[in-house]
């Protein structure tokens, strides 16, 4: 899977950097100074190398945690972001990281410790407010874990955070961190999900619709929270009757109650990014839909988002209890 | 397109018969051979002659954007056997102390080592690396004709600790190259595949240079234009997207048009 390793000279000899080089003794050893000569140098073309991405082994310096954009929380006032990785070993058609970067290969930073003290530094620095702090933002949270094991290190420290709450967002079943431990009260495992006919087209090499609602029904079993994400909502000609079974499905065999929060908001983009993306993919039908421009995003005209996004909600009221739905999108009736 | 570029006759003369390439051109600088989207340059040796080398070719097939680029020859290793075929994975231009690293997409059975670039002749080998006179060159170059995915240098190990550069004669680089044609055709069909993919995914529609010679758009609207037809042709519509708009006398009439039957169409999130 993976047959090319960079890493950065002055982590050669880190333990996270040999325990993977161990894990794939057959891969291509490349060492370089910093990560930027290989990641992200111009002329790169990330839908070539989403053919056979490399792992690049990094040190991060700065900016291990970060606030998160306006309209994306699920109802906290501290909500902060942080990747231990970069990219993705999906390939979903409306991924905004294929327009953020030039690259396709994985970064992963190997000092953990790191963001661990930034984690804990901002979570005390209002030590009686609750922080929430996403990762999966820049990466899915747990679909390397079997290599980084990165949630086998970050669960206990917030188990140890009073005020602290992680979301590890995930369209893997790569679970088995999570099933080894106990459930921590403010962990919240969040699934992204669009309806399974859909999810097969778009989302290349990500796991089943099925075999996510297992992983999550295992989860819930076990008694971790669960968060559901469907965003983005796709636009196309039978959304209602897709999604209205994609809702049905999920709730069939998740428990209302193990459910932490729901969160829905329709495809959008910046407009740079959504322009890379259809200069990389022009023949893309899931990018020659109806777009406007509004305030620098690439989204739906707004009548089709309040649609969207209404219809959805009403829907999972069935379910789920409105202190519980969340809408990534700030002008919606939903929201 | 894939362009190979050699630094010696002997090093092109195995690759131009297996190939069957024809002479296009001949200057007092560079000869270039061609056939089926194959085009090889002999460069002469040292670096400002592959980046001139390279420049010509490039100017002379302007329209071919986003072609493949494979810089073939030979090179010194401190201790790999002669004759072994190497991709390389990090090149270094030692007088720059500056590195690229082309990206390792590629099925490839073989060593994959560092290119070290000087400007003399190495024979002290003092590392674990390959060492030639052009990559460097080659690939700070050529990466701004291309993408870097499909601007690659493979190299043949030609001297080492137990042989001397000084040995090589051209009869023994022709056998050096000539024994690994089949992994360099393999090697050059994969570049090929990724540069017509590249190139595919930004090609303008056929319709774009009908409509614009029969109606008047501004830039602004020949923007628009583009972007419909884009969407036109991602979303399989059936009709002719010029036969709809015949009726229709100005630019915007036909911009209208157009966009009206596209929020008509039924909306897809793949190709059926």
């Amino acid at each position: 899977m993976i047959d090319t390793i960079y890493y950065e000279q002055s982590i050669a000899k880190h333990p996270r950097t040999q325990a993977i080089f161990s894990r794939f003794p057959h891969a291509a050893r490349i060492s370089c100074g910093r990560y930027g000569e290989v990641f992200n140098r111009r002329a790169q073309s990330f839908r070539l190398q989403k053919q056979r991405p490399s792992l690049i082994l990094a040190h991060k310096h700065e900016n291990f945690v970060l606030e998160t954009p306006d309209g994306y929380g699920i109802g906290g006032e501290h909500n902060y972001y942080f990747s231990h990785m970069l990219n993705c070993v999906y390939d979903c058609r409306y991924c905004f990281l294929q327009g953020m970067y030039q690259s396709a290969h994985y970064v992963l930073f190997v000092n953990y410790e790191d963001f661990a003290d930034a984690i804990a530094a901002k979570a005390t620095t209002t030590a009686l407010e609750d922080h929430y702090f996403f990762s999966g933002y820049d990466c899915d949270s747990l679909a390397l874990d079997n290599v980084t094991e990165f949630a086998n290190f970050i669960l206990p420290l917030f188990g140890s955070l009073e005020n602290a709450w992680l979301e590890l967002r995930t369209k893997s079943v790569q679970t088995r961190a999570l099933e080894e431990c106990q459930p921590l009260d403010r962990v919240i495992v969040a699934f992204s999900m669009t309806p399974s006919d859909i999810s097969q087209v778009t989302e290349h090499k990500v796991p089943k619709l099925t075999q996510r609602i297992a992983a999550m029904q295992g989860l819930a079993e076990r008694g971790w929270q669960l968060g559901l994400r469907f965003d983005p909502l796709l636009y196309f000609h039978n959304w209602q009757s897709a999604y209205h079974e994609l809702f049905s499905q999920v709730f069939s065999s998740i428990q209302p109650v193990a459910v932490h929060s729901v969160s829905l908001g329709a495809l959008r983009f910046p407009k740079a990014i959504y322009d890379r993306i259809v200069k990389m993919y022009p023949e893309e039908p899931l990018l020659a839909g109806p777009m406007d421009l509004d305030d620098g995003l690439k989204s739906y005209p707004q009548t089709i988002q309040n649609k969207m996004n209404n219809a959805c909600y009403e829907m999972l009221l069935k379910w789920i209890p409105a202190d519980r739905l969340f809408c990534c999108q700030q002008e919606s009736k939903a929201s | 397109m894939v362009n190979i570029l050699c630094a010696l006759k002997a090093e092109a003369v195995p690759v131009i018969d297996h190939f069957q390439l024809k002479q296009i051109a001949t200057n007092r600088t560079f000869r270039l051979f061609e056939n089926h989207g194959i085009r090889l340059t002999v460069t002469g040796v040292g670096k400002s002659s592959v980046a001139a080398a390279a420049g010509y070719s490039f100017a002379r097939s302007m329209d071919r954007q986003h072609a493949g680029w494979l810089n073939l020859g030979i090179a010194g290793h401190a201790d790999l056997p002669l004759g072994s075929i190497c991709l390389a994975s990090k090149i270094t231009d030692r007088a720059r102390n500056e590195s690229w690293y082309p990206p390792q997409i590629y099925r490839w059975p073989h060593h994959r080592a560092e290119i070290v670039t000087v400007e003399h002749p190495e024979t002290g080998y003092p590392s674990e690396a390959l060492y030639d006179m052009e990559a460097s060159s080659f690939v700070a170059t050529c990466v701004r004709f291309s993408v870097a995915e499909i601007v690659q240098s493979v190299k043949i190990v030609s001297d080492n600790r137990q042989r001397s550069a000084k040995e090589i004669r051209n009869a023994t680089v022709q056998e050096l190259v000539g024994s690994h044609l089949d992994c360099i055709q393999e090697f050059v069909e994969q570049m090929s595949a990724f540069s017509t993919a590249e190139q595919s995914a930004r090609l303008e529609s056929p319709a774009l240079a009908e409509f614009l010679a029969t109606w008047r758009f501004t830039a602004t609207q020949t923007h628009q234009l583009r972007e419909l037809l884009r969407r036109w042709k991602a979303l399989g519509v059936s009709d002719s997207s010029l036969e709809v708009s015949r009726t229709f006398g100005s630019a915007r009439d036909v911009l209208g048009n157009l966009r009206q039957r596209l929020d008509e169409v039924p909306q897809r999130v793949a190709t059926p």
